[in-house]
């Protein structure tokens, strides 16, 4: 029976800034995640989807509205929040001195995982992840595919309930991208609700389950890909995207390109 | 600060990336220790040369002067004509045509000019430089020694011979005097001795205390850079700060572990550094004139460990808060010299002869620590007044820390992104800049008031106030384009306001007098200082009305712009009209540079800027200012005292400030775009007040 | 080497550095404000100590204090600097308190020494103090005082008395006076300084730009681009020596502008009024000022050519910082050498790179120049420079460097340089 693991009510965050005056990077958002899910958040660079992610990470307050992870919300129980979610974005880095076990190790702890169970669980992700041939030489020696491996195998170090993965492939060549999406979908056949955000309308189409569109700042739809061809008549997400972002009223969806210039 | 699990991961990860980074290692810590020894020998070596060249080296000299041959004989017989002493200095003395030109041509040391009375009186006469008073002694000859005090030797060899000449002089007065039937040598007359009821222990105590904190802190900044500037900055550029911030660990925790990581690194180079230099000079490798060994009893050193933990909090907080606001590595790095000179200057303070922890001085975070450090060196502190500079370094030492746990929950701070106000420039910009700009222009003032000085105090003046506090905020509006009527607040106030200046001027100036009064209590002034102050501004030779015009009118206009202006203008959105008040009075107070006239300009600059902020102009307080300084200076050209006296003087000054002040009030206009509320509203916006709990 | 290209490269190195706010904020903003605020902080401590001190009165007990000389206490007791304190409490309690600091000293007057006997009146005097307390050490200085001028007047009387004449007292007098000019008092100090603190500038403002055009390119991935741009990689190493040095160049005129301008106002007191005037009217001749500005374009060529060539192996701003560390600590150390004003210019120094110019810079602000030392020194170091230049251009145009795919720093490049070569003959 699948649980609800990421809700927001109508989550805003407005930035005040001495020349714009207020900005409403994230209006309103409602979205929840459930086990065993993945939720797509697509849209255009400067939508408001890193924003709305790094609030569920507590790494940006809120300013309107509330957002649970796994039942704690994030302005009251933040360090609860953290400690059940693991967070994966290209701009999330290792440390380059130490080696991937210790690296593991490190983050388990300070996520409080279980000491006693601490180097046994260090051990199999060591081993789901293969990096036993590296596990042991510094993080700034290895390459890129495999920095790719530990820095996974780092967010999901104390088998935290809820996983974030903000525009995860962004840096990465074909191959990576594909390793990485296959590692996503296992996570979310072990349970794991996991909200992904891209601007790639074919990662979206292949990886989600349901997928909601965010486009300045607000949610125009969300559905799974099917439901979402229904209500709007159209095969291609990018066609649904671009229908979405039209009927919103203030710009063409060609908005984007100018967004993405300033943002 | 609790070491939670979470913090001694922390701390472990810390110091592995630390030690595994060799080059690093190499280069801040091991290049140091053996760099000291060796700049130390060498100046040592330097020094030991220097004054062993001193000591042997023969200084020459020529007799010249009417008198010469006079002066040659007693040369010759109470010294001989080359006369080696007993510490291995020679003089010498030779015979040259023109013992002027020789001094100047580096041929002799100095010269002997042996005047007769005449001779030096009219020398005298003609130069109103030369010391003279020679009236009960009409036939005494005058001894000169003419130096050239740009070379060393010059001044030391005349020293010398000044000493011979001083004890021929004192031998030839005691004979002299035994033969008019003197009983005992002179010598023996009211003989007085020293004892010294200080122990050996506690001079060099004395003498390390002045020292200690400020070669503690030196070493602790050094070392603890090394951390300290890479684990926040560098975080930031290596994008491990989002890594860790979206882990478990509070805010709290992760600072308090990167503090005491840099603490214990900051010390244990501190240790290597000490033990180094220890072994150096326990082990008499280095050669020191005089041993620095104190016998420091283990109570003793308890006392000092628990002194200095606030110093050395204070200084991982720092280094910390520092690397917390530089965007990278390489921003932090710039921003070190600043912050270790900052550190360095209160340590000096015990250096200061006659510096008492029961001063002002006591309120100054470090610099109290550093005088009671050395207090307990010396024995017998007062142990409240101890307690006191403690609790104070501590305090700000705890403030800091809670800056870094802030800025860890500042947005920009994090993200490290560039702000809007930035990308816009114009007046958004001045408002995040102004304060910025206000040190910078401080700076500059310091530097133009030390070097441009001209003969006519009226140039000075027009120069250095006039144009100097007018193009500053006439630039500002240029370069930030802003709307100078608004900018310089030029709107007319009610009439009723101008009634209530004419009666707070005056009152004002009194209240001014109070605090000086009061100020003096705290901060002395040195008695010649103000004596000079009061002759520099009013010189004889230009007529006082002009003087007075000068000084209140330029001044009364010019920095009003300045300071209720534009500095107002670009407050105005950041706090509540009382902080600026405040603030725009204290930086009022500051551009008076001596310390003295610091608090009673502020208390002047900050009633000023709530006349502005009530008044919503800038007219009022200009001529409260010019008023001030105009009545300030008439009276002082009276001889007029204005120090109150009597109590009930100065509650009817109070009195009439407040009156003057309500007058105000009712008559207000309030100051346009005080946007504090709105900017509040939005507040929660750029702080994440959730992070810690 | 197209100069052209060069010049291109070089605008572009020079208008990037001036639009990075670190660049300016250290070259030129620090200066300006660090010094003066250093300056004013010094000032406002010593002006709160001499208020201090004016203020501070010492205080003093006196034990048998003869009725003969009431005079002398009651001038201590009518003076506002001493505190005369009656007091019960015995020796032993007093000292006790002078240890304690409640105490400044005690005056106790004792008979007269043996020799001094056979005067009428005669006494000694025996201060106890307390050298380690600052109020106490000052009290004794100025009892000292005190009890000299009162000897000297009795002498004085006892002399009148016996009908000393005052000619035959007075003996002969001893003045002074100084020839040398304000002028020459203020070229004496800046000589002092200026020299060191033009090699200390000149070293600390090339440091930065040294990373930033090596290192701080990598970092950001534009060396590649740059590598890429259809000019020989001379030109482009050219272009970034050429920014480096005039950077350091002009960041440690600045610097030492600032400084010297700060510190005119302490030495005023030194050297006389004038000396304010000297940064404007310049008191240095100027072909001294030529001297000082070949020796300091010839130091910061110098030192620039040989940052680059420890900074260009490095990928991050920070690895740059450790591989400049031990050049930079190298050109600091002969500011320790010669801190001594009197040390004099050699032969054997001019043959010394480096100290070579400091010596002539401080000759030539002094005025003692020698044209042989000047000439030998200037020639020295001119084939240094072009050493290092020459060097500095071998290393940057190596491929290795160019592309990046260095592992380790310079030492590391000769080593498997040579060790290359020797392999293949």
């Amino acid at each position: 029976m699948p649980e609800v693991r990421v809700r927001t009510e109508d989550l805003t965050k407005v930035f005040y800034d001495d020349g714009r005056g207020e900005v409403r990077a994230v209006d309103s958002v409602n979205i929840t995640c459930e086990s065993g899910e993945i939720l797509g958040l697509l849209g255009a660079n400067g939508a408001g989807k890193t924003t709305t992610l790094r609030m569920l990470a507590t790494v940006l307050a809120p300013t309107g509205g509330n957002a649970w992870v796994h039942g704690h919300e994030v302005r009251e129980a933040a360090e609860q929040v953290r400690a059940s979610l693991g967070f994966y974005s290209a701009s999330t880095a290792l440390y380059p001195k130490i080696t991937p076990r210790e690296t593991l190790r490190f983050f388990a702890r300070v996520n409080n995982y279980p000491k006693a169970r601490l180097e046994q669980r260090v051990e199999y992700l060591i081993d789901r992840f293969g990096m036993e041939s590296f596990s042991d030489s510094r993080v700034e020696k290895l390459s890129s595919g495999m920095k790719q491996k530990v820095s996974i195998a780092r967010t999901v170090a104390h088998d935290p309930p809820v996983l974030i993965f903000d525009e995860p492939t962004v840096a990465l060549d074909v191959l990576n991208a594909i390793e990485l999406r296959d590692i996503i979908a296992k996570l979310r056949d072990d349970g794991k609700a996991i909200i992904f955000s891209t601007h790639i309308m074919s990662e979206a189409e292949q990886l989600c389950d349901r997928i909601a569109i965010i486009h300045h700042g607000r949610i125009l739809a969300t559905d799974t890909l099917d439901g979402l061809r229904q209500s709007t008549g159209h095969h291609y997400l990018e066609d649904i995207f671009v229908h979405y972002a039209n009927s919103s009223g203030s710009d063409d969806a060609i908005g984007m390109v100018s967004d993405e210039v300033v943002g | 600060m609790k070491i939670t699990p979470t913090v001694r991961a922390i701390i472990g990860l810390e110091l592995r990336s630390l030690i595994r980074d060799v080059r690093t290692v190499l280069m801040s810590i091991v290049l140091p220790v053996l760099l000291m020894p060796v700049i130390l020998l060498i100046s040592v070596q330097m020094e030991d040369r220097r004054v062993e060249r001193e000591s042997t080296r023969t200084y020459t000299f020529a007799v010249t002067g009417a008198e010469g041959a006079m002066a040659g004989d007693l040369l010759r017989d109470h010294l001989g004509s080359e006369t080696t002493q007993s510490d291995g200095v020679r003089l010498a003395r030779v015979e040259v045509e023109d013992p002027r030109a020789a001094l100047e041509a580096d041929e002799l040391d100095f010269y002997l000019e042996a005047l007769s009375a005449r001779e030096w009186q009219e020398a005298a006469e003609a130069d109103s430089t030369l010391r003279p008073g020679l009236d009960d002694f009409d036939d005494t000859p005058v001894f000169r020694l003419v130096i050239k005090s740009d070379r060393t030797a010059s001044r030391n060899g005349a020293d010398e011979l000044s000493d011979r000449l001083i004890d021929i002089r004192s031998d030839r007065r005691d004979s002299v005097l035994i033969a008019a039937g003197f009983p005992i040598p002179p010598a023996e007359v009211a003989v007085f001795d020293t004892a010294n009821v200080a122990s050996l222990d506690e001079v060099q105590g004395a003498r390390m205390g002045r020292f200690l904190t400020l070669f503690l802190v030196m070493l602790m900044v050094m070392g603890g850079s090394v951390l300290a500037v890479d684990t926040l900055a560098g975080e930031k550029e290596r994008g491990t700060l989002v890594t860790i911030l979206t882990t478990a660990a509070s805010r709290d925790e992760i600072v308090t572990a990167k503090l005491l990581a840099v603490i214990a690194v900051a010390l244990a180079i501190a240790v290597v550094q000490v033990v180094n230099l220890w072994v150096y000079l326990g082990l008499d490798l280095i050669p020191v004139g005089s041993s620095f060994a104190v016998s420091i009893t283990p109570g003793t050193a308890a006392i000092l460990l628990v002194l200095y933990l606030p110093i050395v909090a204070l200084t991982a907080g720092l280094l910390l808060l520092t690397s917390a606001y530089a965007k990278s590595f390489k921003e932090a790095q710039l921003w070190l010299t600043p912050v270790l000179l900052g550190m360095i200057a209160p340590t000096l303070a015990p250096l200061l002869p006659n510096l008492q922890l029961q001063s002002a001085i006591i309120v100054v975070p470090i610099a109290n620590v550093s005088i009671a450090v050395r207090d307990v060196l010396v024995g017998q502190p007062s142990w409240l007044a101890v307690g006191i500079a403690w609790s104070i370094t501590a305090a700000v030492a705890a403030w800091v820390t809670s800056l870094s746990v802030r800025a860890l929950s500042d947005e920009a701070v994090i993200t490290g992104d560039t702000t809007r106000a930035e990308f816009l420039g114009g007046p958004a910009l001045f408002r995040a800049r102004v304060l910025r700009l206000f040190m910078l222009f401080w700076a500059v003032k310091v530097l133009i008031d030390f070097n441009l000085a001209w003969d006519d105090l009226r140039v000075t003046i027009f120069m250095n106030v006039g144009v100097v506090f007018l193009a500053f905020p006439l630039i500002l509006i240029r370069i930030f384009k802003l709307d100078p009527v608004e900018a310089l607040a030029l709107r007319a106030p009610k009439p009723g306001v101008w009634i209530a200046v004419l009666l707070g001027a005056p009152a004002g100036l009194l209240a001014f007098t109070i605090v000086a009064q009061f100020v003096n209590l705290f901060i002395p002034v040195p008695p010649e200082m103000l004596e000079n102050f009061g002759q520099a501004l009013l010189p004889p030779d230009i007529p006082v009305w002009q003087i007075i015009v000068m000084m209140s009118v330029i001044p009364g206009i010019v920095e009003e712009l300045t300071f209720r202006g534009i500095l107002i203008h670009g407050l105005r959105t950041r706090w509540s009209p009382t902080l600026i008040a405040l603030v725009t009075g204290l930086m009022f107070g500051f551009f008076h540079f001596q310390l003295f006239r610091i608090p009673g300009t502020a208390v002047l600059g900050m009633i000023l800027a709530s006349v502005v902020l009530m008044t919503g102009s800038v007219f009022p307080a200009m001529l409260w200012h010019i008023l001030n300084n105009g009545l300030a200076l008439y009276l002082a050209t009276q001889d007029v005292d204005l120090s109150v006296e009597s109590w009930p003087v100065g509650v009817a000054a109070l009195a009439a400030l407040g009156m003057s002040m309500w007058l105000i009030w009712k008559n207000r206009t309030p100051y346009p775009g005080l946007t504090k509320a709105t900017r509040f509203a939005s507040e929660p916006a750029t702080t994440l007040a959730s992070g810690r709990r | 080497m197209d100069l052209r290209q060069i010049w291109t490269l070089f605008r572009h190195e020079v208008r990037c550095a001036l639009r990075e706010r670190n660049i300016v904020i250290y070259s030129i903003v620090l200066p300006v404000v660090l010094y003066p605020a250093l300056l004013w902080a010094a000032f406002a401590g010593i002006s709160f100590v001499q208020g201090q001190s004016s203020r501070m009165t010492s205080r003093v007990v006196i034990l048998d204090s003869p009725t003969a000389h009431s005079v002398f206490v009651d001038s201590l007791d009518a003076n506002d600097r001493f505190d005369v304190i009656e007091s019960d409490v015995d020796r032993a309690g007093l000292i006790s308190r002078i240890a304690q600091g409640n105490l400044d000293a005690l005056l106790e007057f004792t008979p007269p020494s043996e020799g001094g006997a056979a005067l009428d009146g005669n006494f000694g005097l025996v201060i106890s103090f307390n050298e380690a307390r600052d109020r106490s050490a000052s009290t004794r200085s100025r009892l000292e005082a005190e009890i000299e001028e009162y000897r000297l007047a009795w002498v004085d009387r006892e002399r009148q008395a016996l009908g000393v004449d005052d000619t035959v007292w007075a003996d002969f007098l001893i003045t002074r006076e100084n020839i040398a000019s304000s002028e020459d008092m203020t070229r004496f100090l800046l000589g002092v300084l200026v020299p060191m603190l033009t090699l200390l500038m000149v070293t600390i403002a090339s440091f930065y730009p040294a990373i930033d055009a090596t290192a701080g390119e990598r970092e950001r991935s534009t060396w590649e681009t740059l590598m890429s741009v259809a000019s020989p990689r001379a030109n482009v190493a050219a272009a970034k020596y050429l920014y480096v040095a005039v950077f350091g160049m002009a960041g440690g005129l600045l610097n030492l502008a600032a400084l010297t301008l700060s510190l005119q106002w302490i030495l005023a007191p030194v050297a006389g009024e004038e000396s304010r005037a000297l940064a404007t009217s310049g008191g240095i001749p100027p072909s001294a000022l030529v001297v000082i500005a070949v020796g300091t374009a010839l130091l910061g060529l110098f030192v620039s050519a040989g940052m680059l060539m420890f900074a260009v192996f490095a990928k991050t701003f920070k690895e740059g910082q450790s591989m400049i560390m031990p050049f930079y600590f190298l050109m600091i150390m002969p500011a320790f050498f010669l801190q001594d004003p009197d040390i004099e210019f050699t032969m054997q120094l001019a043959l010394i790179p480096v100290v070579n110019m400091v010596m002539v810079i401080k000759a030539a602000i002094m005025g003692t120049s020698d044209p042989l030392l000047a000439v030998t020194s200037l020639g020295v170091m001119s084939l240094c420079v072009a050493l290092a230049i020459g060097f500095a251009q071998w290393v940057m145009s190596s491929e290795e460097v160019m592309v990046g795919s260095q592992e380790g720093g310079l030492s590391k490049f000769l080593k498997t340089r040579f060790t290359n070569r020797k392999a293949q003959a």
